[in-house]
């Protein structure tokens, strides 16, 4: 699924070099449940826009779904995001003037698949979510909690194969931030793909592999 | 697709009622500048049609001869000089040579009182051949004409107006009754329809019409007339007409090059082209004002898209993870400013039809409704987007990485 082949990645400050992944070699197939831990300032998130298709990497290769990204243009990436893979973020990112279900549907917007029924789909994830009762509230008229899960319906909307997710629990106590884990969880049993980019150590364990990343480079690759 | 659309509208409606006063201020511009398009062109048109039935009400392709120099202006004409030297004659002349001419009436018209019974009036009573009343479009309410032959014999029968119908006769039959005019009784034959006031300030109703000849002898004993109506063909062209009657007059006249003109000749059309020419630079004022007013409109959705933009960076950001293309932001953007833009044009033209209304029932104008709705439509939509490209582009600067993280 996803095969990252020695990326290095730098941003230059005037042209002075500054490296953020020194060389990074991950493979995750399909169906896994990594944690990608680190440390602020580890370059986990540089990484985790890479996998994304979200920012390019300076050197290496990245193959995604089979395709070697490294070529691609703007707008074949923008579909590869919508088609493959759902983003899941710590501040939620909902549109304020838009209700539950009509930020569940944004992806739908962009989507080549031709999901049959959308607006019920939505209505469904929502359900299951717990959210029957909230479809129609604006974000600023539901808890973090909830929002997050809108933000997770709206990852799953499009049938993505890979649910990426940056600090998902950053925003929330404990007790929702275990709830939204225990729902990456269940869609994991369901055959998704999930990545959790955290810094969080408590989660480290709640995924089947962990990816840590300490300045630029993977320092400890374990499946448990 | 029809997903996409409806919720780029849905979008664009959100956020124009989400921030209903900075959108309000946005596109009034707009409003402004449609509403004061679609007002003038309905109430210029509304005039328009005004003079037109005033034309109508006169008569179709009439030049008028005058004897003596008659200076006409806006709704009023000026008598400069007399003169006796228009005859009867001419206009048979002009009749009988010009071609173009399809009729000519002569007239002698002067003010008189009139009385019957015990109530008197003064009346403008015009000696007139009974031509009159078909090229001045005289309806009857009762009665007839008088006739060719009755002229020919100078017989004494008046035409009367309303007005002087319903003084001297207002519970009887005034049909075959006498009044005096000066001191001649006259035999009433017909009754004018209610005209109103004509273009000379003359009140069509105070009117009463005799046979030329009757008041050329037995009125007023006179051998020159003080006027005549040349009715033109459809065709011929009635500056041209002015033209071709001056030197005809001037030489059967025998007046030398250098002396001035013993009669004067204007038309319907010269009378109120003052009128006109005041509609005309009306309408260019209106045209330069509501192009400012769209400039400005324009400048106004322009600011407000690049400050709704820049305050929507996570929007785009987000827009942008999950699928949205540079393309898909420019025309959501662009939507948005549209919208934008036509609300405002709507609502231009539903103002400019309100004070349409209410300036047509102020001013007694017909109200007519003639503003091209499609134009102001679209020279809004143009607006909307030529303001909204460049902000729509600047949405597209956004890498969604940054978007989200700033």
């Amino acid at each position: 699924m996803i095969d990252l082949r020695n990326i290095r990645k730098s941003y230059f400050v005037g042209d002075r070099e500054l490296p953020i992944l020194k060389g990074i070699d991950l493979s995750i197939t399909k169906g896994e449940f990594v944690v990608l831990m680190g440390v602020s300032g580890s370059g986990k998130t540089t990484l985790m826009n890479i996998i994304g298709l979200l920012d390019k990497q300076t050197e290496g290769d990245y193959t995604f779904a089979g395709t070697s990204v490294d070529g691609l243009d703007d707008e074949r990436l923008a579909d590869m995001r919508n088609t493959y893979i759902g983003f899941v973020f710590q501040q939620f990112f909902l549109l304020p003037y838009l209700d539950a279900i009509e930020n569940v549907l944004i992806p739908i917007v962009y989507s080549k698949k031709g999901i049959k029924h959308p607006r019920e789909k939505a209505k469904m994830l929502l359900g299951r979510f717990g959210l029957e009762q909230r479809i129609h509230n604006k974000p600023s008229q539901l808890s973090g909690g909830e929002q997050q899960r809108v933000a997770i319906a709206r990852a799953l909307v499009n049938d993505p194969e890979i649910i990426l997710a940056d600090e998902p629990t950053g925003a929330l106590d404990s007790k929702t931030g275990g709830e939204i884990m225990d729902l990456f969880q269940m869609l994991n049993e369901e055959g998704k793909t999930i990545i959790v980019v955290t810094h969080d150590p408590k989660l480290a364990t709640l995924g089947k592999r962990l990816v840590r990343i300490e300045d630029g480079a993977i320092s400890e690759d374990i499946t448990t | 697709m029809r997903y996409t659309i409806s919720f780029y509208l849905r979008i664009a409606f959100q956020n124009l009622i989400v921030h209903k006063a900075r959108m309000t201020l946005a596109l009034l511009g707009i409003l402004f500048a449609v509403m004061s398009l679609v007002a003038f062109g309905n109430i210029s048109n509304g005039m328009k049609q005004k003079i037109e039935a005033e034309i109508g009400k006169f008569g179709k392709n009439l030049v008028i001869v005058r004897a003596g120099l008659v200076f006409a202006a806006g709704r009023s004409t000026r008598q400069f000089s007399e003169s006796k030297t228009l005859k009867l004659k001419d206009a048979q002349l002009i009749k009988e040579s010009l071609p173009g001419v399809m009729e000519v009436v002569p007239y002698f018209d002067m003010s008189y009182p009139a009385r019957y019974k015990d109530s008197s009036l003064t009346v403008s009573v015009s000696g007139i051949t009974n031509k009159v009343f078909d090229i001045r479009n005289i309806d009857l309410v009762t009665g007839r004409y008088f006739t060719e032959q009755e002229d020919a014999k100078a017989e004494k029968k008046a035409v009367i107006g309303y007005k002087v119908f319903e003084n001297f006769f207002p519970n009887e039959d005034p049909i075959g009754k006498n009044i005096l005019v000066f001191r001649v009784p006259t035999e009433i034959v017909g009754v004018m329809q209610e005209k109103g006031t004509d273009f000379a300030g003359q009140d069509q109703d105070l009117q009463v019409y005799v046979p030329l000849n009757a008041f050329m002898r037995r009125y007023s004993n006179v051998d020159y007339i003080k006027g005549m109506y040349v009715q033109v063909e459809d065709g011929y062209s009635l500056t041209g007409m002015k033209t071709t009657l001056r030197g005809f007059i001037r030489k059967i006249h025998n007046v030398k090059p250098e002396q001035k003109d013993d009669f004067s000749i204007f038309t319907m059309e010269d009378i109120l082209r003052t009128q006109e020419e005041g509609i005309r630079l009306v309408s260019v004022l209106t045209v330069i004002a509501s192009t400012v007013s769209f400039l400005i409109g324009g400048l106004g959705i322009f600011a407000i898209m690049l400050l709704s933009i820049s305050e929507r960076k996570m929007e785009i950001g987000i827009r942008r993870v999950v699928g949205s293309k540079k393309r898909d932001i420019i025309i959501q953007f662009l939507s948005e400013s549209v919208i934008v833009a036509l609300v405002g044009g709507i609502g231009g033209i539903v103002a400019g039809f309100l004070i349409t209304i209410i300036v047509d029932i102020i001013g007694g104008f017909p109200i007519v409704f003639s503003m091209n709705i499609p134009l102001a439509l679209v020279i809004s939509m143009v607006i909307g987007v030529l303001a909204g490209i460049y902000p729509a582009m600047e949405g597209t600067k956004y890498e969604p990485v940054k978007a989200l993280h700033s």
